[in-house]
């Protein structure tokens, strides 16, 4: 009988699900807003992937859940933290990975681990939502951008117009009083991207880099964002396919499961 | 008119979320004051409130010897005399109002300063939110934002919070997120709403202990309307608040004050 497993990811963002087969391979994966009901969204999102991959939850040998909300997933067999979870995501995509930047909606995490996947060091955010997803998000808004647009707009810029507060909230003005100065809006929406990556470096040297470093998040669908990070990081990183960016974690989860089972809590 | 110099004095204090006036006459007795929101263009609104203030007193702009800038915004008044930082404004301002001031808590829309005073009004020590915008009156704008209440009417329905919940999340952009999750767990918005509300006085706790807390404690700015911030404060901090209709005004008053000495130098000079 082939096993199956799934992985689901509740991010403060998006809730992402993937589905393996017992060689690890991708069968389906699924993505929903978490919102303010965590559970109903993992049960949704996880309903998704197994329709995509035409399969029941019956045919499920274990579900494993990480990300913020992980402990809200009802139908989880156990549930391990992001970090975790990214580091063995990032591991079954590229089996050299020494570290993982991970670019959320609401959270930013930098994590370096040994051959083996151990973590050695890690790095988060935290307390401040300085150049994570919902600083983007709110940028776009401001400027009346839909989120698909961000990437097109940004690169009509040729100068980039520096954002100096730290701070989403007084980013916010910063910009506003940007447009006031008729400062053009690409070159707004593409300072702003350069400031969540410079963010996103900080930490990542926070915590220490390794090679190869794997990218990840839902931040890299904004292309312009993932190509600065590869300009600033030269070599030895790597970039997960289009589709698979947003779900390492929920990858990562499922590869757990199936390695692990579901005896074991953590 | 009489006399060589014109006798009034302005203060305008250009703040990230409102911009405020007010009108001193030669013996620094408040004349008027106005008040609008700040909006995109700074140097309009700063035209606005300057143009209501002169409408109400029922002067025209050469009544007025000098005109003092104060708050962000105060480079971009085109019309100004001379430009003072709001922390030595509201220091000024709030000691012209209560002379027994040691200590200033100022909140406004986007900063929350903390600022130790001599008795003449000066400055000895401050500190504020410079990189952050946790615990200012942003926070309670975005959880009236989220919650689709009118601001105004925040400090009324918290004051009738019983239960406050705990906001633990520092930032004010993830805050918006966690006031968004309370209220799908079911909690009352009052309830939410004494928490933010808590949440905020904890953080201006934190800065006025830094810069050393020398009673009476002045409360300035926009927030210091918001009688369920008063009262939070006052438990916090276990002394009463000085605080009034003028304390939102406190940073205009401090800049018309400047204006002021600017016009008495200048009868001085003449005398002289």
């Amino acid at each position: 009988m082939t096993r199956f497993a799934a992985g689901i990811d509740l991010g403060a963002a998006c809730t992402k699900a993937v589905v393996i087969d017992g060689d690890y391979r991708v069968l389906a994966s699924s993505l929903e807003k978490t919102g303010f009901q965590p559970d109903r969204a993992a049960a949704r999102c996880l309903a998704g992937a197994l329709e995509a991959a035409g399969l029941a939850q019956d045919d499920l040998s274990v579900v494993v859940s990480t990300g913020f909300a992980r402990h809200l997933a009802s139908m989880r067999h156990r549930a391990v933290t992001e970090l975790t979870a990214a580091t063995h995501g990032a591991r079954l995509l590229f089996p050299a990975a020494g570290s993982v930047l991970d670019l959320g909606g609401q959270t930013i995490k930098a994590c370096r681990f040994d051959e083996r996947g151990r973590i050695l060091a890690f790095r988060l955010n935290e307390k401040c939502a300085s150049g994570t997803g919902a600083f983007l998000e709110r940028t776009a808004r401001i400027m009346g951008v839909g989120l698909d647009q961000v990437d097109a707009l940004a690169r009509q810029s040729l100068h980039p117009a520096p954002i100096s507060s730290v701070c989403a909230v007084f980013a916010e003005s910063e910009i506003i009083s940007q447009l006031m100065q008729a400062v053009l809006p690409q070159d707004i929406m593409q300072g702003a991207l350069i400031a969540c990556v410079e963010r996103a470096l900080q930490i990542l040297r926070q915590a220490g880099r390794q090679d190869e470093l794997v990218l990840a998040g839902g931040v890299l669908h904004f292309a312009t964002a993932a190509e600065l990070l590869q300009q600033k990081l030269g070599s030895q990183v790597r970039l997960p396919a289009d589709g698979m960016r947003q779900f390492v974690a929920a990858l990562g989860a499922a590869l757990i499961g199936i390695r692990f089972g579901k005896e074991v809590s953590s | 008119m009489t006399g060589f110099n014109p006798p009034f004095t302005a203060g305008i204090d250009v703040g990230s979320t409102q911009t405020k006036a007010v009108l001193l006459d030669v013996s620094a007795r408040i004349a008027g004051t106005a008040l609008i929101d700040t909006g995109f263009d700074i140097d309009a609104a700063a035209r606005t409130v300057y143009a209501r203030l002169l409408a109400d007193a029922g002067l025209r702009a050469d009544a007025v010897h000098t005109v003092a800038g104060t708050g962000y915004g105060r480079f971009r008044i085109a019309f100004g005399d001379l430009q003072v930082t709001e922390i030595s404004c509201h220091a000024r301002g709030a000691v012209h109002l209560f002379p027994a001031t040691g200590t200033v808590l100022d909140m406004g829309g986007q900063d929350t300063k903390a600022i130790r005073v001599a008795a003449d009004g000066g400055v000895i020590d401050f500190c504020m939110n410079d990189k952050c915008a946790a615990g200012t009156g942003r926070f309670l704008s975005a959880a009236a934002a989220v919650l689709e209440m009118p601001l105004d009417e925040l400090a009324a329905v918290a004051a009738t919070g019983a239960n406050p919940v705990t906001i633990s999340t520092t930032c004010t952009v993830f805050a918006e997120t966690e006031i968004l999750a309370w209220v799908a767990r079911g909690k009352p918005v009052n309830d939410i709403l004494l928490g933010a509300h808590q949440a905020i006085a904890n953080r201006s706790l934190a800065l006025l202990k830094r810069v050393g807390l020398q009673p009476a404690i002045t409360f300035t700015g926009g927030v210091s309307r918001n009688s369920c911030m008063v009262d939070q404060l006052e438990q916090l901090l276990g002394c009463r608040l000085q605080v009034g209709e003028q304390t939102p005004f406190a940073g205009a008053l401090g800049a018309a004050l400047f204006a002021r000495d600017r016009l008495l130098a200048g009868r001085q000079e003449l005398q002289g």
